[in-house]
């Protein structure tokens, strides 16, 4: 604790030097990330203040992508990037295939910037039903290929990541019923612990505007 | 004396509230209220007692005001305040009086240990070229110019704090800004000025907030694209960055100039100035981008000599209520996931935490704002000892009423909203010790429990100021029985007004009007310059709250639910620039939009929910 203490006075100033010379949108997203190597604690990494803060939201313990593999999801897929997050389900008939409909648009509009300066993390709301398999086959049917990884796993990770991030109504009739979910989107810059949310139904031409802004 | 008999002599509220009281006063062992649980916090956990506690905060065991209604409220005797106070301290201090986001509560501070900060006035600089103002022709009066600084600065919140690191706005004749809130600025009817905003924040900072900036004048009556336009549009720049200024217009001409009916009876009082860049306001707001803005004309002079004789000087306080949560290392801290309405647990005053102050023994003027990004106010004035104390009411966002109310015990205040009183310090002996007290319970960004009518009052809350009387001292100020009267919207223009509706909702967590998440490139409303309009506002969102900020013009308040408002917002005597939605309030409100021209907007002043998409643009042709 005091250790984070003293480390905490210096952070600011620390993560205002980090952060200048870099430019997430210019930056490739596979840059230095200094994997906290054999562990899932998110507090192992050198992270201070408001960096800190969203890396204990994100959490590490691993989640499974649509290839089934295992993924630490703040060190591999949101440590030093511009993300861009959303919460479906496959068997969803609501927002979500608008949502993902949308991003779909929105990948386009970026061009070669997706997947280099800006990827897209989807987290299942049905942990439950949903396999890695049955995303591989969702994100065939929406064309989706790389750059764009889906998550599913534990139900109670994915609850509380849900919850910490936002994704979820103080109403619990509201909450408990999937068909009102959360149809936003959370546009993040990690390094720059610049955060916002976005209604996934906005046009795709302003949800890149969005992502602009916080990417700068 | 006479006054407690007369109010026992004619009011059946006041014989009804005493035996109400009598029957009240004891702490019941209620179960935890249900309402703010949240499903991520075991249960047990709601019961433990809090920790060590810097001062009163809201708690479940607390008794509440019950049975009245708003108007009940407000017509108390202070003697019923009296006797509804009980010493008894509650059983619990109460179980997790935080809200419910990730963060961790704020350290523990020694209440009431540093004086109230008087941020002080801008002062002008020399004429400089300001190309992009225009000004219309009515404005004869040379203008007065002024610089203001944006900058990252580090400001002492309390001495047993490290300074916080905040933004801040500061007079650019002064080197060395000491405090969070920024230079008030006082400006006089018919003297327009120019205010140049220069972005000098970090361009390279790291942490919630974007340093770019649109500076919304709360409450003016101005050009358009001096009014702080939240996104830049093509052809349309209102947004500057670090290392570029920006030159704002304020023709301080009275609604109506141009068309050749001014009237001086719609002139503001107490207004203030903040950030307002599309879905990052409440970040930069919580970051301290906010100043006071004060007007000044024959009638209210600043001088308690000369005009209305209001009490000036030393004796006009203006009181920036803000509410905000510190880190271990007291920073600000703020969870930039949750969109529900950030609530804090340091209570701040002209940007100190828990500050007091030292009056004397006579009338003084307050200047209330509720500069909170989520958090709704209900302040009493208590006595130590637990009596609440009366003052008058004298203006509200809209300006001065048009009579005082007097005899107030409750100033109930939504984010963004101002109330003047004048209390009179000559009643209380030397020595005597008040405070400014947050009565509403609110335990998350939904709004406070009850609703407009019947807010749940606890009887005892957070202290934000302590007040301490002291020597005598010569009072020359008053209240008149006339301050400045205005007359109400007629039958014919009621009749002759536009009517439109406005369904305030939550869809997918989203917060909507009539459907719509924001959009900027487009109006969702045209209305032409100069035409009465009436637009009904309505939540439409379950338990949420709403105040409701319309820009450019005032609101006269027609109708609340269908029924003649509250005299504190109510056409005739009050104008209000942010209406309360309580839970499926609805509102309707007359509208002229005179003078200026072209893109405006109307959004919820819960900052949260306006960065949340509740926001709209409207369009006077």
């Amino acid at each position: 604790m005091r250790a984070r203490t003293l480390a905490l006075a210096l952070c600011s100033l620390l993560a205002a030097c980090a952060a200048s010379g870099s430019d997430p949108l210019t930056r490739g997203a596979s840059a230095t990330t200094e994997l906290a190597v054999g562990t899932t604690d998110v507090h192992a990494l050198p992270l201070q203040g408001e960096r800190r803060r969203a890396a204990e939201k994100f959490g590490d313990a691993p989640l499974l992508d649509q290839a089934g593999r295992e993924r630490r999801v703040f060190s591999e897929l949101v440590r030093d990037r511009v993300v861009v997050v959303s919460f479906v389900y496959t068997r969803c008939q609501g927002s979500c295939p608008g949502t993902t409909a949308n991003l779909v648009r929105v990948r386009d509009l970026l061009g070669e910037r997706f997947g280099r300066d800006v990827t897209f993390v989807t987290f299942s709301l049905d942990p439950e039903r949903d396999t890695p398999s049955d995303f591989a086959d969702y994100a065939a049917r929406h064309g989706i290929t790389d750059g764009w990884t889906f998550l599913t796993g534990g139900k109670e990770r994915l609850e509380e990541l849900r919850k910490d991030l936002g994704f979820y109504d103080l109403d619990p009739v509201i909450d408990a019923d999937r068909t009102q979910h959360a149809a936003t989107l959370i546009v993040g810059n990690e390094p720059r612990a610049r955060w916002m949310h976005v209604p996934a139904a906005l046009p795709a031409e302003a949800l890149v505007r969005a992502i602009e802004r916080v990417a700068k | 004396m006479h006054a407690l008999a007369r109010r026992l002599r004619g009011g059946s509220h006041a014989g009804a509230f005493g035996v109400a009281v009598k029957s009240r006063a004891r702490v019941t062992a209620r179960p935890p209220f249900v309402r703010g649980l949240d499903p991520r916090v075991p249960p047990e956990l709601y019961t433990a007692a809090r920790g060590a506690s810097d001062a009163p905060h809201q708690g479940l065991h607390r008794e509440k005001e019950k049975g009245m209604n708003r108007r009940d409220l407000l017509r108390l005797s202070i003697i019923g305040g009296g006797l509804a106070w009980t010493q008894r301290r509650p059983l619990f201090a109460g179980p997790l009086a935080r809200p419910f986001d990730d963060l961790p509560p704020s350290p523990t501070t020694t209440p009431f240990v540093t004086p109230l900060p008087a941020p002080p006035v801008l002062t002008p600089v020399a004429p400089f070229a300001a190309p992009d103002v225009t000004f219309p022709p009515q404005a004869v009066n040379a203008p007065t110019y002024y610089k203001i600084i944006s900058e990252e600065r580090f400001v002492s919140l309390h001495p047993e704090l490290p300074p916080t690191r905040m933004w801040g706005y500061r007079d650019a004749n002064v080197a060395n800004w000491p405090y969070a809130v920024g230079p008030t600025i006082v400006a006089r009817a018919e003297h327009p000025i120019v205010v140049r905003h220069e972005n000098q924040l970090p361009a390279n900072h790291v942490g919630f907030g974007v340093p770019e900036e649109t500076v919304h004048f709360h409450g003016g009556h101005m050009e358009a694209r001096s009014d702080g336009f939240p996104e830049s549009l093509p052809g349309y720049t209102t947004v500057f960055g670090p290392g570029e200024h920006y030159d704002y217009g304020y023709a301080m001409l009275d609604p109506g100039f141009s068309h050749g009916a001014p009237d001086a009876s719609d002139r503001p009082s107490t207004l203030w100035y903040h950030d307002h860049l599309l879905d990052f306001t409440a970040q930069n707001v919580y970051r301290g981008l906010v100043g006071l803005f004060l007007f000044q004309d024959e009638l209210d002079t600043l001088d308690e000599t000369t005009g209305l004789r209001l009490p000036s000087g030393e004796f006009d306080v203006p009181l920036a209520f803000q509410d905000k949560r510190l880190d271990d290392q007291g920073q600000l801290a703020y969870d930039v996931f949750d969109h529900n309405g950030f609530l804090g647990d340091k209570w701040l005053v002209n940007g100190a935490i828990q500050p007091y102050l030292n009056v004397k023994r006579r009338k003084y003027r307050f200047r209330l704002l509720n500069g909170c990004n989520a958090r709704f106010l209900g302040l009493r004035l208590v006595r130590q000892g637990g009596s609440i104390e009366p003052f008058d009411l004298i203006a509200t966002e809209g300006g001065l009423l048009s009579a005082p109310l007097r005899n107030r015990n409750l100033a109930f205040l939504s984010p963004a909203q101002r109330e003047d009183i004048v209390v009179d310090f000559a009643r209380y002996p030397a020595g005597t010790v008040l405070f400014f007290e947050n009565r509403l319970r609110q335990d998350d960004g939904r709004g406070p429990s009850g609703t407009f009518d019947q807010p749940e009052l606890l009887n005892r809350g957070p202290r934000f100021l302590k007040i301490v009387v002291g020597a005598d001292a010569p009072d020359p100020s008053v209240v008149p029985n006339v301050l400045r009267p205005f007359t109400a919207i007629t039958q014919a223009e009621i009749n002759a007004a536009t009517r439109r509706t406005f369904e305030f909702k939550r869809r997918n967590g989203v917060w909507v009007i009539n459907g719509q998440a924001v959009d900027l490139t487009q109006p969702m409303a045209t209305v032409q310059e100069n035409a009465p309009e009436i637009w009904r506002l309505k939540n439409g969102s379950g338990g949420w709250w709403h105040p409701i900020h319309i820009h450019l013009e005032f609101m006269h308040v027609l109708k609340r639910n269908g029924q003649v408002p509250p005299p504190d917002e109510r056409d005739g005597i009050a104008k209000r620039d942010v209406i309360t939605l309580g839970p499926n309030d609805e509102v309707e409100v007359f509208l002229k939009f005179r003078d200026f021209r072209g893109r405006w907007v109307m959004h919820c002043h819960t900052i949260e929910h306006e960065d949340a998409f509740m926001m709209m643009r409207f369009d006077v042709v």
